[in-house]
């Protein structure tokens, strides 16, 4: 019966997401769902290796660099399709993830958050000072939205309108959403938490703790590479600050405010925060040190952020412990 | 000959910054347990605050660098106080996630309040010597020496006084330390204070010779983890010996093979290290 009614409810809420853009008409507010679609695939990427397997990666920004870079660059200079960019991308994003996390997932602790910030960094002023390719500096300039798709009945569907790219991030939304609740909700997805509350008593029982922890990253940074390829192909221009560790912050605070180890809390951190930031917007730069001291307080009172927050509310009111 | 002795004199000299910033990092380390990702952070503010000092109030440069030594030493401990010390008995990862967030707090301070644009103060002496066929800048000459008579200090600080006893044997066993008698959370205070100031006095020193700007200690950090890592983390001549090792390295990688990747060289090293031995160069294994 309740998972009946939870399907229901979920059906009307994508129902009225779905209907967004037919009532609110205002291109900005457009714009700014539009990106927190692209925070959302990022944020959850973020939560799959820091929120279930417990693995800090501070590189991750810099993956959703490589992701955009890679797409972008295989549309301009490659000439590809933006339907074939955006999967090799990605591919290349996860190959990347692939080869570095075998590396720096043998570490443990306080090690790893460490040897992803270098890595991080690395790539960073890999991407910023290769001009022949990436254009260093500048950035790139140009970047194609993606090539309309013909379908039979319902005549092509173009993405130059804002509207379009909001179903088109969508799509995609919930396709990671979907992809990402099956993984953890398999027995590999027990694992990784496994591994998130003791990697020796993991390891211990049996599990293969190594093999694991590289998957879910691999995959994480598949994902990771998919809003960067989204990004690049809805801003059409890249600079090399998409690939620092700001980037990789900004994905912190999402899944870290929205409530870390939950597939809604990155979603309503990504939702959340771009939203808070528009309200904030007389702040200036001033903006980010109060993001600063927003995670600061949250890790302090709510470390589950926001969906741990009312879960504990609720759990007051019904008497019982919450978690 | 020439150009192989002045590379040397330019990597013992950017050695000595990191040598002071990897010991700062490292002192932090073995007594809180914990990363400070915003320690290259604090060396920006650092060289922020003698700028101020030295370039808008007219002090000389020694006593610029003083006032940022003793104002990073006082906001060390602040922030130990306030930020990192309600996480100790937490899970490891929200204090990293604290550090980033102090990152985060301070380097937008810098760069709402001063701008993005590069700075930079004159150091006492513009002066050159020449010491076979090298020519030398009295401020970098300047750098190296007053590094290695603070790391020389600092050592004999923790080695010979009381106080730095018992901040030594925190970090050995805070547990011990405590049964000893020792106000531990006192201890923690003082050496994030040192290791603050530390950086302060490093990012003063290269202040003349090198850029200030927000977006400074982002390199210097990732190398200060580099050199603590190579060194063992929390070990004091690790840091020291692998700050020199890797200030030299760099020199040598920029002025010999390229001047583009030298930072993706360093740290993919390090990545390659870490895959074969994952705690590190001295490090135990767990």
């Amino acid at each position: 019966m309740r998972e009946k009614k939870k399907i229901i409810y979920l059906a009307l809420l994508f129902f009225i997401i779905l209907l967004i853009p037919q009532v609110i008409k205002d291109e900005y507010y457009l714009h700014i769902f539009v990106m927190s679609g692209i925070w959302i695939i990022s944020a959850l990427s973020l939560n799959l290796i820091l929120g279930y397997a417990g693995q800090l990666n501070l590189a991750q920004g810099t993956f959703f660099g490589i992701g955009a870079y890679a797409t972008g660059l295989l549309m301009q200079k490659m000439g590809l399709s933006f339907w074939l960019a955006l999967p090799l991308g990605c591919l290349f994003t996860a190959a990347i993830g692939f080869i570095t996390g075998l590396p720096t997932l043998r570490t443990r602790g306080h090690y790893f958050p460490i040897a992803t910030m270098c890595l991080g960094i690395a790539i960073y002023y890999v991407i910023a000072r290769w001009d022949d390719v990436t254009g260093g500096a500048r950035g790139l300039f140009g970047l194609p939205r993606p090539d309309p798709i013909a379908l039979p009945w319902l005549g092509t569907i173009s993405f130059e309108s804002t509207v379009s790219c909001y179903y088109l991030v969508l799509f995609f939304v919930v396709v990671t959403i979907v992809v990402i609740q099956r993984l953890i909700s398999s027995l590999a997805g027990k694992r990784l938490i496994a591994i998130r509350g003791n990697e020796d008593l993991a390891q211990a029982l049996g599990i293969n703790t190594m093999r694991d922890k590289v998957i879910c990253f691999t995959i994480s940074t598949f994902f990771a590479g998919l809003a960067g390829g989204l990004f690049a192909s809805y801003m059409s221009s890249l600079m090399a600050e998409n690939a620092h560790f700001v980037t990789s912050f900004e994905m912190l605070l999402n899944v870290m405010i929205g409530g870390v180890g939950t597939i809604i809390g990155p979603i309503i951190g990504a939702i959340f925060l771009p939203l808070l930031s528009e309200e904030l917007h007389f702040l200036g730069g001033w903006r980010l040190v109060v993001y600063g001291i927003i995670l600061i307080l949250t890790i302090r009172f709510l470390p589950f952020g926001i969906v741990g927050g009312i879960r504990l509310a609720m759990a007051k009111r019904t008497g019982g412990k919450g978690f | 000959m020439g150009i192989l002795l002045q590379t040397l004199i330019n990597g013992i000299m950017l050695g000595s910054v990191y040598a002071m910033v990897a010991l700062g990092l490292t002192l932090i380390y073995g007594i809180l347990n914990v990363p400070n990702f915003a320690h290259g952070t604090l060396y920006m503010i650092g060289a922020y605050i003698a700028y101020f000092a030295i370039v808008s109030f007219g002090a000389p440069y020694w006593l610029g660098l003083i006032i940022s030594m003793i104002l990073l030493f006082v906001i060390g401990i602040l922030l130990e106080r306030i930020v990192f010390r309600p996480f100790y008995d937490k899970p490891l990862i929200n204090s990293f996630i604290v550090a980033v967030g102090l990152i985060l707090v301070l380097e937008n301070t810098a760069l709402s309040l001063w701008g993005p644009e590069f700075r930079q103060f004159a150091g006492p002496s513009d002066k050159v010597i020449e010491v076979m066929g090298v020519m030398i800048t009295a401020q970098r000459l300047i750098v190296i020496i007053t590094a290695a008579v603070l790391i020389w200090l600092v050592h004999l600080f923790i080695k010979k006084t009381r106080l730095g006893a018992a901040i030594e044997a925190t970090s050995q066993n805070p547990d011990g330390a405590l049964l000893m008698g020792i106000n531990i959370s006192q201890m923690r205070g003082i050496t994030f204070g040192i290791g603050t100031a530390l950086a302060a006095v490093a990012a003063a020193l290269v202040g003349p010779i090198l850029l200030i700007y927000p977006a400074m200690g982002h390199t210097v950090i990732g190398m200060a983890f580099v050199i603590i890592i190579i060194g063992g983390m929390g070990s004091f001549f690790g840091a020291v010996l692998g700050g020199y090792l890797i200030g030299i390295l760099e020199t040598f990688v920029t002025s010999y093979i390229t001047n583009f990747f030298t930072e993706a060289i360093i740290f993919g090293l390090l990545v390659l290290l870490l895959a074969v031995r994952p705690t590190g160069l001295f490090g135990k294994p767990h």
